[in-house]
């Protein structure tokens, strides 16, 4: 109770904004599929905007406080301010949302509403997002490493790292429906960005197990979504519905990447002494094998009769505006853009396994350097 | 200049049921009283379309509005759970305009490529009477970054750009060391570098982003509305010259894009314009019983110049499209065909002839017009002794308009019930009726034959809908009506100002 008490205040506020902003966005893409009517101040938008706001507010909050109060400097400086390093990402990242919503808004006008996840003023506010998270995370993280024996910022720092994990997560929604986790597309794009996330955030962690960790609290955070939006009455407000919808359409259920973390905590004390290259190697193919065998049968059962039930939310996850067809329950050959052209996706065969291994051990590869950034950082 | 904008429009296929303008008039009644719709729709998809309603004598009790997708059964391998009333959204309830006697608005996100059903219910007095608008969702633009929105992005976007370079920069710098007293010149020496390279890793991602944005712009590019291919012929059978339309679009050949269906009467309206705008015709052209996608109309005694040509049809899916084209019409370019038959001239078709027993006059009319003006379109029909003179209907209605610019760019085509397809209407009117008797419905729309003269004219009086034009130019407008069996053609012109 007395190290918590340690920790500032403003450091449990800005992981609280910052949850707000993840779930947010996670409602976002739920109302989008369920009720479809969007505006600027919608409320999923208005929680993600004021959760940024917050981290930026509270970041700002400390610049003054370090430049103009404290006499012992204890950040960078920047353009003649001074604070830690955490808070110019949390500001740059608030001011990076802010500038995507203008953006977003014209884009609206010129092509349309929302046609996909992934559009230019997405991946402004994703971008600025990801800063806002990393910010906090940076922030827990200065403190853990100047104060090495308070146990509160190590926790408080694994689930600021989960955050992370889950907004890559969200990023990969289109290629991780279970319909897609059979495709060469799924797998390359999950085994660049997952084992990146694990293995840089697990290092400067003393957590032995730091990986299954925060893999656990992102399937933890997951699955409450998945469990709880549907417990929400909705219903569509745009047309042409295809699906009869009550509640709110769940997102899709994680993947299970608490194993391929397990394994990577359990094999990285033994290799640890190896160089980068030879680390990076074994990381990358243990978490591709295992990732693969993992997800390919569990992406089976995800589509089966078995999986129809609140638990796992499969049938239950599909938008209002998808017509029901032939393809329910199946393994997608190719994939449609919003703009109608059709796009087949990859199979998964040897060689393009060996592909998705060096696309993972290169990631792994720069996360290394990442984490050894992470793990020395003081202000 | 003319000829080249017109073929610019062609190749970038800007085109739906009247070009240049995005917004649908309709003209009726509810509760046997006068009302007015305008709709204007976003131009891309999905979008926000902006609907209006203005009820003349009358308040109402509430007013609902519905977008209802109208699609065929199964195209694109869809399911139609999605189209028609099943598939619609709980209606909007219209707010009533703060200042405006008797006007409403709602805006409605059409979500979907293709023909919507505008449904609005009137409730009064514990009664609804239902009127069904349709009109095109299409993609027929990219609406241009405003120069303040362009202004604030790219200083957003410097100040991004900086900040994230800094943020590197004072990262590689200082932010690993206890005591900032440690930080020594060599260090200071390879942050500069680090900038440098920051710099050079951000412009390789906004590269990466403007050519992605560029990849999504051409997909959006493809998806923009693009009528029905066509091509035009002039031949001779040594009686008439005539002019035929061939439907050379594969989509539509191989059943994929729904067949014609009459639109109030005639399965084609054609206009022919000469360059100089001084000719118009409206014919009906016919398809060829010999062939299926061929349609042929004989053409009237004009002067030979070069021509465009504006189709409008209306699809059995209830879109409408207006199919655009040009003709040299000059006798090196007329085949002889003595194998053609002898074609019927319509007796609707028209065009402007020297000499008419009648004129219209364009009643409170003005020279110019502001782009949000309302442009009263009141018209009387006066003998040459300027005696008013009854109206006749012609083709079902008190009369046609037809409004075009001098680019060539804006075509609209309109009637005292406005500027929606009358066809396209009954088909929604005639499913709202079959939903409501729980009559299965299985044959297919037959030709538009209601009558549309009702009140639309009194006497010698004609009127239109009041049109507002957005795009600033010199405008032609042509009248046509009809008194002792004679179709008159008038044309007028006016100026669209921005100020």
């Amino acid at each position: 109770m007395k190290l918590a008490k340690q920790v500032p205040l403003y450091y449990y506020l800005i992981l609280l904004a910052s949850t707000a902003i993840v779930i947010g966005i996670q409602w976002d893409i739920s109302w989008h599929s369920t009720i479809g009517r969007d505006k600027l101040l919608s409320p999923p938008h208005l929680v993600v905007y004021i959760g940024g706001i917050i981290c930026g507010l509270i970041c700002t909050f400390i610049v003054f406080k370090n430049t103009f109060f404290n006499k012992i400097k204890e950040g960078v400086k920047f353009w003649g301010f001074n604070a830690p390093l955490a808070c110019w990402i949390c500001i740059w990242g608030m001011i990076a949302m802010l500038t995507s919503a203008p953006f977003d808004d014209w884009w609206h006008n010129a092509y349309g509403l929302d046609v996909q996840i992934i559009s230019p003023p997405h991946i402004v506010l994703a971008m600025g997002i990801f800063s806002v998270i990393l910010g906090s995370c940076i922030l827990i993280l200065t403190s853990k490493n100047l104060n090495p024996t308070n146990f509160i910022y190590d926790i408080l720092y694994v689930y600021a790292s989960s955050l992370i994990l889950v907004q890559f997560s969200i990023i990969l929604t289109e290629y991780s429906f279970a319909n897609k986790q059979h495709s060469y597309e799924f797998y390359k794009v999950s085994s660049i960005l997952y084992p990146f996330v694990l293995v840089a955030f697990k290092i400067p962690s003393k957590y032995k197990y730091a990986a299954t960790y925060i893999a656990l609290l992102y399937m933890i955070h997951r699955m409450l979504i998945v469990w709880i939006l549907p417990l929400f009455p909705a219903e569509p407000l745009l047309g042409p519905i295809y699906r009869d919808i009550t509640s709110y359409v769940a997102p899709y259920f994680p993947v299970l990447l608490f194993i391929p973390a397990l394994f990577i905590d359990v094999l990285y004390p033994k290799i640890e002494s190896l160089n980068t290259l030879q680390k990076s190697s074994i990381l990358g193919i243990v978490f591709c094998i295992v990732f693969f065998i993992i997800q390919w049968f569990f992406s089976i059962f995800l589509l089966s009769e078995y999986a129809k039930n609140w638990f796992f939310a499969s049938g239950n996850n599909i938008p209002y505006f998808i017509p029901q067809g032939g393809f329910d329950g199946m393994f997608f050959k190719y994939d449609i853009t919003p703009y109608g052209e059709k796009i087949v996706l990859g199979e998964m065969n040897i060689i393009n396994f060996f592909k998705i291994c060096s696309f993972s051990i290169s990631s792994i590869f720069i996360s290394f350097y990442l984490s050894s950034w992470l793990k020395n950082i003081k202000r | 200049m003319k000829l080249f904008l017109f073929n610019l429009l062609l190749i970038f296929n800007w085109l739906i049921a009247d070009i240049g303008h995005l917004n649908y008039i309709f003209e009726g009644k509810a509760f046997d009283k006068p009302i007015r719709i305008i709709i204007k729709t976003p131009g891309v998809v999905p979008g926000l379309a902006d609907i209006i309603v203005k009820s003349f004598d009358q308040d109402f009790d509430k007013i609902l509005v519905t977008p209802i997708v109208w699609k065929e059964a199964n195209t694109n391998g869809r399911n139609s759970l999605g189209n028609g009333p099943q598939g619609a959204p709980p209606a909007d309830i219209m707010i009533p305009i703060l200042g405006e006697r008797n006007t409403s608005q709602a805006e409605l996100w059409l979500m979907d490529f293709g023909a919507y059903n505008i449904q609005i219910e009137f409730f009064k007095n514990n009664q609804s009477e239902i009127i069904n608008i349709p009109i095109n969702s299409i993609a027929n633009q990219i609406t241009p970054m405003t120069k303040s929105t362009s202004v604030i992005l790219f200083l957003l976007m410097v100040l991004l750009i900086a900040g994230l370079s800094n943020i590197i920069t004072i990262g590689y710098r200082e932010s690993t060391l206890i005591n900032i007293a440690d930080l020594d010149s060599k260090t200071i020496q390879k942050s500069y570098y680090v900038q440098f390279l920051s710099l050079i890793f951000i412009c390789f991602v906004l590269y990466f982003g403007n050519n992605w944005w560029k990849i999504t712009e051409k997909s959006f590019m493809k998806n923009l509305f693009k009528p029905l291919d066509n091509q035009v012929n002039i031949i001779n059978n040594d009686k008439q010259n005539i002019l035929q339309i061939m439907i050379t679009d594969d989509a539509w050949k191989d059943g994929r894009i729904s067949d014609f269906i009459p639109d109030h009467g005639k399965i084609m309206h054609l206009y022919l314009l000469n360059e100089n705008f001084e000719q118009l015709c409206h014919l009906h052209p016919k398809r060829s019983s010999k062939t299926h996608g061929l349609f042929e109309v004989v053409i009237p005694p004009i002067e030979y110049g070069r021509y465009f040509i504006y189709i409008d049809v209306t699809l059995e899916s209830g879109s409408n499209q207006t199919l655009k084209n040009i003709i040299e019409y000059y006798p090196k370019n007329i085949k002889k065909q003595q194998d053609i038959y002898y074609l019927k001239i319509d007796q609707d078709d028209s065009f402007i002839k020297e000499r008419s027993s009648y004129y219209f006059k364009w009643l409170n009319s003005s020279k110019t017009y502001n782009i949000n003006d309302e442009i009263n379109l009141n018209f009387q029909m006066l003998d040459t002794l300027n005696r008013p003179t009854i109206i006749e209907p012609y083709i079902q209605m008190g009369g046609h308009g037809a409004i075009v610019d001098s680019s060539g760019t804006v075509f609209i085509h309109i009637h005292p019930i406005g500027t929606i397809s009358m066809a396209s209407q009954e088909l929604y009117d005639k499913e709202y009726n079959l939903q409501k008797s729980e009559i299965c419905y299985f044959g297919l729309p037959d030709s538009s034959i209601k009558d549309y003269t009702e009140d639309s004219f009194k006497n010698s009086f004609l009127s239109f809908p009041p049109i507002i034009i957005d795009n600033p130019g010199k405008y032609f407008l042509w009248i046509q009506g009809k008194s002792n069996n004679e179709i008159i053609t008038q044309k007028f012109e006016f100026n669209i100002i921005n100020e």
